[in-house]
C-alpha cells in the first residue's frame, strides 16, 4: 500500500489539480438514494437497490458510480446491510512535463456492512415510527495506489481508504399514509493506514421529507401504484486528512447537498431519479474542487427469504 | 344476520359457493412496500387463494378456496412473522365472487410448488 510516500505525495498535491480530495466522498463511498440507513426491511425481506450516481465537478472531476445496496431482516428488529460500491472518474491533472493529463481510475470502492437494530418503535394504524441504532464497519476492498504519470493520485482517484473504518450512527423515520419523514446521524471513523494516512473522519447528516403526490386522493380500496416526491439534505463534516501522520491544511470540510427525487413504487419494486446541488461547501485550504452538480438513478426489488420449509 | 343467511342460502341454492374470507386491520403498514412481506408469506395459510390489499384502510383481505377455513389467530400469526403489529381479523363466510379485480387491490397468492428451496424462492420472487 502505497498512498502517499511523503514528498512525493506532497509535491503531487502541489503540482496537480487533485488537491480536492473531500469534495465528492459521497459519490465514492455512498451507497444510496442518498442514504440507506432509513431503508425499511422487515423479517425474511431483502431489499436490493441498484444505484447510478454520475456527478460534476469543477476542475472537469466527473465520477460515474454504481453502489449497490443489499438489506435483509434477519429479525422483525435487527436487519442486516451490506453496501457495495464501483464505479470510475477521472479528473484533470498537470503532468510533471507541465502538460495537462487526464488520468481514469475505475473499480470497486470499500464494502459497508452495518447491522441495524429497532430499538423503539410505534406502529399504528396510520403511521409507523421507528428508531434504530446501527454499527459495522466498512472493508477495505477498494484500490488506493491508482498512479498517473508515475504518481500517486489523489482520494479522488481511490476508490477505498485501505483500512477497516468502523461506522455507527442512529436513524429514525415516521411514516404515514401521505409522507414521511426520516433521518441518521453516522460518523465513518478512517484509522490511519500503515504509511500514516487517513482520508479524515466523517460525521454525517441526512434528512429526508417524502410526500406521495400520486395519486391525489387515495381510492378507498385497492393498492395503487405511489409517485412520490422526496428531498433529501446530506451534511457532511469531514475532518483533515492524515498525510505522513501530519494533518493536511487542504483537506476537510463541511458540505451541504440537497436532492429532490421522483419516485415510482409499486408491491414489489421502487423506482425513482432526481438531481443533487451543493448548498454549501465551506472546505479547509485552496484550490479545492467543488462539486456542481449530481444526478441519482435508482431501481429497488423486494424479495422473500428463501423458503426452506415447504407448504401445502 | 338473517339477511345474510338468506342471500348465502339463497346463493348455494343458485350453485354458488361460499368461503371463507378473513379482514385483517394492520398496524404500521404505509406504503406497498409494507404489503409485501405480509403478502410473500401468505401461502404459508392453507387454502388462501386471494389477497385483496386496502392502503387507504390499512387493511387486507384473505379469500380461501372452498372447504378451506382459517383462525383469526392464524391470520394474525402471519402478520406478526412479517414483523408489523396485527389488529382485530374477521373471518366470515361469504359467497365466493365471481371474479377478483386486480384494479381493485386482488391478487392470486403464489404458493411455490417446487421441491427444492432455490425453486421455491424463484417462485415466491419471479
Amino acid at each position: 500500500m502505497v498512498w502517499h510516500s511523503s514528498k512525493r505525495w506532497l509535491r503531487l498535491r502541489r503540482r496537480s489539480s487533485v488537491a480536492l480530495l473531500l469534495a465528492v466522498p459521497a459519490a465514492l463511498y455512498g451507497s444510496a438514494i442518498t442514504f440507506s440507513t432509513s431503508l425499511p426491511v422487515a423479517r425474511d425481506q431483502i431489499v436490493v437497490r441498484f444505484n447510478i450516481q454520475p456527478s460534476f465537478s469543477t476542475r472537469q472531476l466527473n465520477t460515474f458510480q454504481f453502489p449497490l445496496s443489499i438489506a435483509y431482516g434477519l429479525t422483525s428488529k435487527l436487519g442486516l446491510f451490506a453496501s457495495l460500491s464501483q464505479g470510475f472518474a477521472s479528473v484533470n491533472v498537470t503532468t510533471s512535463a507541465g502538460g495537462l493529463g487526464r488520468p481514469l481510475s475505475g473499480g470497486a470502492g470499500d464494502t459497508g456492512f452495518y447491522a441495524r437494530y429497532t430499538l423503539f418503535k410505534v406502529d399504528k394504524p396510520n403511521s409507523t415510527f421507528r428508531v434504530t441504532p446501527l454499527a459495522g464497519a466498512f472493508l477495505p476492498t477498494g484500490g488506493n495506489s491508482f498512479t498517473f504519470d508515475s504518481k500517486l493520485q489523489g482520494k479522488s482517484l481511490q476508490s477505498g481508504s485501505g483500512t477497516v473504518d468502523p461506522y455507527a450512527g442512529v436513524a429514525a423515520g415516521i411514516s404515514a399514509k401521505r409522507w414521511t419523514v426520516a433521518g441518521d446521524m453516522t460518523y465513518r471513523l478512517n484509522p490511519l493506514t500503515r504509511s500514516n494516512f487517513s482520508p479524515g473522519s466523517e460525521l454525517r447528516l441526512d434528512g429526508q421529507a417524502e410526500l406521495k403526490i400520486w395519486p391525489i386522493r387515495m381510492p378507498g380500496e385497492g393498492l395503487p401504484h405511489l409517485v412520490n416526491l422526496s428531498f433529501e439534505s446530506n451534511c457532511y463534516l469531514t475532518r483533515r486528512d492524515y498525510l505522513n501522520g501530519v494533518r493536511s491544511a487542504n483537506s476537510g470540510g463541511k458540505v451541504l447537498r440537497e436532492s429532490v427525487l421522483l419516485q415510482l413504487s409499486s408491491l414489489r419494486w421502487q423506482v425513482g431519479g432526481g438531481i443533487q446541488v451543493p448548498l454549501w461547501q465551506d472546505l479547509n485550504g485552496v484550490g479545492r474542487v467543488r462539486q456542481k452538480v449530481g444526478y441519482l438513478v435508482f431501481f429497488e426489488y423486494y424479495l422473500a427469504a428463501p423458503v426452506w420449509k415447504k407448504h401445502g | 344476520m338473517r339477511l345474510l343467511a338468506f342471500f348465502l342460502i339463497a346463493g348455494q341454492a343458485c350453485g354458488a359457493q361460499t368461503i371463507t374470507r378473513a379482514t385483517a386491520n394492520l398496524n404500521g403498514v404505509t406504503s406497498p412496500r409494507g404489503f409485501f412481506n405480509i403478502t410473500v408469506r401468505l401461502y404459508q395459510l392453507g387454502g388462501v387463494e386471494w389477497a385483496k390489499y386496502d392502503l387507504k384502510k390499512s387493511m387486507i383481505t384473505l379469500d380461501f378456496k372452498p372447504g378451506s377455513t382459517v383462525t383469526a389467530a392464524a391470520v394474525q400469526g402471519v402478520i406478526s412473522a412479517a414483523g408489523y403489529k396485527p389488529g382485530a381479523v374477521q373471518v366470515q363466510q361469504v359467497a365466493q365472487p365471481e371474479r377478483y379485480e386486480h384494479r381493485l387491490g386482488w391478487s392470486k397468492i403464489r404458493r411455490p410448488t417446487a421441491g427444492n428451496a432455490v425453486g421455491r424462492w424463484f417462485q415466491v420472487n419471479f
